[in-house]
């Protein structure tokens, strides 16, 4: 039987909560990273407790405010730019996004991907946290569990 | 039965037989080995037993007492299958070194005193066996062993010349090894002639036998031989004058009787003056014993493979010495010679100690008399032969070309072993040891690290790395008091005119205490008035609860601190990213020539320097089942965990509405809202969702009404995307037919190229170098 602990990876960003969105959009997002990472934040506090999750929907959201807010002159972009990026990474957490427990099945991974349009759910252990589960391995899941052997009546894919 | 451990931990045989089974196993299987290395041990141990009571100054019955009761117990509850305990020249040397002088202070005889120290020294073996404090004897290195070995080995045989050419030398003129040798050299003209003879023949004899025939006991051959040689031609009858050679007898006469039980006199009348002196030397001993029995049970075991419990090795040797001091018995311990011939002569488990026990015992009943008519001479000659093999040359010679630490210890130890009491000389090597281990510990590692392009960082020496405005070091070893000294004004070295923040990499830290966070403190404070940031990274556990309980923590301020994490480098990586922000926010209040340089950028990224044509197209005429099948198809292609969006298109090509992954799991959730997705197993859940795998997808989709131009220039490009909520932002022709697609994570990777390029367009030098705004004094 699939567990959320099954599916939860730990390859993501770490972060304090202290530091700019610059700085996480750096690591998070640089072009030249070797290692493939998980496009996901997690924000932890002094004590290294989870806070929360920080997808890059909600750094675009932000930078979308500045700039909303800042017209059509490129002066006033620059800065509204900057300003969206020296944001403490805190202040972007994604609200109520749904917690899994490690041991969770695969129904309840479904229920709580549907209570919200977060790309990534967090998983605890024993109220540790633990990992994250993208989205994308439920849907595989799911894809298997309900197409397997159907795909010959599935037509095509349109390159 | 004695039951062994293997390497994997398992009892030997079946683990399930029963002790009657076990028992018979062993009977048919190592009861003729363990019996035939058994006596090999003894043959060799007899004379060697008797010839090391010497060495401790007792007669030579109680050497063969040492070679029966520890062996026997020390074999019963061990844990090595073919460590031999008994008497050793090195411990039997730090008996004299310790006891010689005592009986006329104490007016106590010389046996009670070793039986004393024989129960003291068993009872810190045994606490710390029962107290697991094995560990002790880590801090006595290979350089303390050999040069105290070979130390030993020189007082032994200096100490054996006089038994050698037979001299006698008053007690008033004993004791310290170089008064006794100046004795004996001073009464060189009174050398027994014949018991020269003896000692002399006793040592070529026994070196013939070790170049030309090895496996031979060459010890008991040439000590019945001469001692028969001497009893024939009457060399050691009384009555000789100065030509009688002294024999065994002539200390104290060995008689068949085996009843040696009697409680050692600090039990019956105490004297604790005499306990408290003894108790120094019986840790120096514990300590030296189990170093002795560790490294011969190991090198044995790491040829057959054992697994051994040292704490349980620990606690037997204590036993061992605490319950044989009530048997005339005085220190022993493991004993490399016979543990090798136990094993090398075929001995499988712990019973083989056990029988060289009982052959001893054997021997010294049906032959203890004869002992008696053994020249002292001989027993010289083969201690003499013995502690030659101490001073090993090769492992002196290793030691000795290991560097200048290890000859300033193993000769250190040596000239301590010489010239001050033994038991002393344990400790002046072990605390020699530790001092050098300070002074190398006392300056940690520092490098500095340099980001390369290709390969994340490269480590370059310190003070060695280019001018950069960020300089990140490297700080690894041991940080304790005496290595925090000054460490601050060493770092500011580092330091450059462009220097605008300092990385520190703390990863690779221990013993970080309140001397080294006060350096933290005031490099802070030097930093500061030089108009420079600090930074740190690599921030463990242990360092992070020294920082908060420091208050430097606060100092720094938790948005320069980046913790450890599993992937290396990464919190050095955040803190560059840290640092380069810090240079940015610097250099962007002050020069107009970057925010050009910006916006020249963000005007000409658009949207076409980030689309792709390719991206996922459908009808929207399709059911939820074949976009699923498509979607978690190019996702796979895709290589990525995030979700891909899906652009659907009506008849005529334009794109219509947009559908992603969260979407689709939202409807198929519907299929469970009535049901406690907790009860449901894969089966029901797959029966309960199967129903609207089949809903068409325009029912679920999102209208594609904000969409970008390839001419969009990226502030647009952002904006929109926050506006439409999609994961992919669609990129349209002017007929409102999809020209592809671009996702948020290449906006945001264009935007981070956007900064990178930025920062390396005003990191190029200046046409001409500026003059420094800071002169930074190098201390």
């Amino acid at each position: 039987m699939i567990q959320a602990e099954q599916l939860a990876t730990a390859k993501f960003v770490r972060i304090g909560s202290g530091h700019s969105t610059a700085e996480a959009v750096g690591i998070a997002f640089d072009p030249d990273a070797s290692v493939l990472r998980e496009i996901v934040i997690v924000v932890l506090d002094n004590d290294g407790n989870f806070l929360g999750l920080v997808e890059p929907r909600d750094i675009l959201e932000r930078l979308g405010t500045e700039l909303a807010q800042a017209g059509s002159d490129s002066d006033t972009q620059i800065t509204a730019i900057r300003r969206g990026l020296a944001t403490p990474v805190a202040e972007l957490i994604r609200p109520e996004v749904p917690r899994v427990a490690a041991q969770d099945p695969l129904a309840v991974l479904l229920a709580k991907s549907a209570m919200s349009e977060a790309a990534y759910l967090p998983v605890f252990k024993d109220d540790t946290f633990f990992g994250v589960i993208p989205v994308t391995a439920i849907f595989d899941s799911i894809c298997q569990l309900t197409l397997s052997g159907r795909s010959s009546d599935i037509p095509f894919l349109n390159p | 039965m004695i039951t062994e451990t293997t390497e994997a931990g398992e009892t030997e045989g079946r683990p399930s037989a029963s002790p009657l089974e076990q028992f018979s196993t062993y009977i048919r299987q190592d009861l003729k080995p363990d019996a035939i290395a058994g006596l090999t041990v003894a043959v060799m141990g007899v004379p060697q037993g008797m010839a090391y009571a010497l060495i401790a100054g007792l007669p030579p019955i109680y050497g063969l007492y040492t070679s029966i009761i520890p062996t026997l117990i020390a074999a019963i509850f061990g844990s090595s299958r073919h460590l031999v305990t008994g008497p050793t020249n090195a411990m039997c040397m730090i008996i004299l070194s310790l006891t010689a002088s005592m009986p006329d202070r104490y007016d106590v005889s010389l046996l009670e005193i070793v039986l004393a120290l024989t129960f003291l020294t068993g009872l810190f073996q045994l606490l710390f066996g029962i107290f697991k404090l094995g560990g002790i004897v880590k801090y006595v290195s290979n350089s303390v062993i050999v040069g105290f070995t070979a130390g030993a080995g020189i007082l032994i045989a200096a100490n054996q010349i006089k038994n050698l050419i037979g001299v006698s030398i008053p007690d008033s003129q004993g004791g310290h090894f170089l008064v006794t040798i100046w004795a004996t050299l001073t009464r060189f003209h009174y050398a027994n002639p014949y018991a020269f003879l003896i000692g002399g023949l006793t040592i070529g004899l026994l070196v013939a036998f070790r170049r030309y025939a090895p496996k031979v006991p060459g010890s008991l051959i040439v000590l019945v031989a001469l001692s028969l040689v001497a009893w024939l031609a009457g060399w050691s009858e009384p009555g000789r004058g100065d030509s009688h050679v002294k024999i065994v007898r002539d200390i104290q006469e060995i008689s068949p009787s085996f009843d040696i039980f009697a409680v050692p006199q600090m039990f019956v009348r105490p004297n604790l003056n005499l306990i408290q002196e003894l108790v120094g030397g019986a840790l120096a001993l514990a300590i030296l014993g189990l170093v002795e029995s560790t490294a011969i049970a190991r090198a044995i075991a790491s040829s057959t493979g054992q697994r051994l419990d040292f704490n349980r090795e620990f606690a037997a040797q204590g036993a061992a010495k605490m319950v044989s001091s009530f048997f005339h018995c005085f220190v022993s311990s493991g004993s490399f010679t016979r543990s090798a011939a136990c094993y090398q002569s075929g001995g499988r488990t712990r019973a083989a100690a056990a029988f060289s026990a009982l052959y001893t015992a054997i021997v010294l009943i049906a032959f203890g008399p004869l002992a008696n008519y053994i020249p002292l001479s001989c027993l010289a000659g083969i201690i003499m032969v013995t502690a030659a093999t101490m001073i090993q040359k090769d492992r002196i010679a290793m030691t000795w070309k290991s560097g200048r630490n290890s000859q300033i210890v193993v000769g250190g130890t040596l000239a301590a072993t010489l010239l001050m009491p033994l038991e002393t000389a344990v400790f002046v090597g072990v605390l020699l040891s530790i001092v050098i281990l300070l002074r190398i510990t006392s300056k940690p590692d520092l490098t500095q690290l340099v980001q390369h392009s290709e390969y994340g960082f490269e480590e370059v020496p310190f003070n060695r790395a280019a001018p950069e405005p960020v300089a990140i070091i490297n700080l690894e070893g041991d940080l304790h008091f005496a290595a925090a000294e000054d460490l601050d004004y060493e770092l500011l070295q580092a330091l450059k005119p462009e220097t605008r923040v300092v990385v520190l990499r703390m990863k690779r830290l221990r013993a970080v205490g309140s001397s080294a966070m006060a350096m933290l403190d005031h490099f802070h404070t030097l930093l500061h008035a030089r108009g420079i940031h600090l930074v740190v990274c690599g921030i463990e556990e242990e360092m992070s609860k020294v920082l908060t309980g420091s208050g430097v923590r606060k100092l720094i301020g938790e948005q320069n601190i980046f913790y450890a994490d599993n992937r290396i480098f990464q919190s050095t990586e955040l803190a560059l990213a840290r640092a380069m922000g810090i240079v940015e926010m610097q250099r962007s209040a002050t020069d107009s020539e970057s925010r050009e340089s910006l916006r020249e950028t963000l005007v000409h990224t658009t949207a076409a320097d980030l689309m792709q044509k390719r991206c996922l197209r459908f009808g929207e005429g399709h059911q939820v089942r074949e976009a699923m099948w498509l979607v978690s198809q190019f996702q796979k292609r895709m290589n990525t965990a995030h979700p891909q969006s899906v652009f659907l298109q009506n008849r005529e090509g334009k794109l219509t509405s947009e559908l992603d992954i969260p979407a689709i799991l939202k409807h198929l959730a519907t299929g469970i809202a009535d049901s406690n997705p907790t009860k449901l197993d894969e089966e029901d859940l797959a029966r309960k969702i199967e129903p609207r795998l089949f809903d068409g997808i325009r029912k679920i989709a999102r209208p594609a009404d904000v969409t970008v131009n390839q001419d969009s220039p990226l502030s647009e490009v952002l904006w929109r995307a926050s506006k439409n909520g999609f994961r992919s932002m669609p990129v349209s022709d002017a007929h409102g037919r999809l020209g592809g697609a671009f996702d948020e994570i290449a906006m945001l990777r264009g935007l981070t190229k956007l900064l990178h390029a930025d920062q390396a367009k005003r990191s190029e030098p200046p046409a001409a170098p500026k003059p420094s705004p800071m002169q930074i004094p190098l201390t």
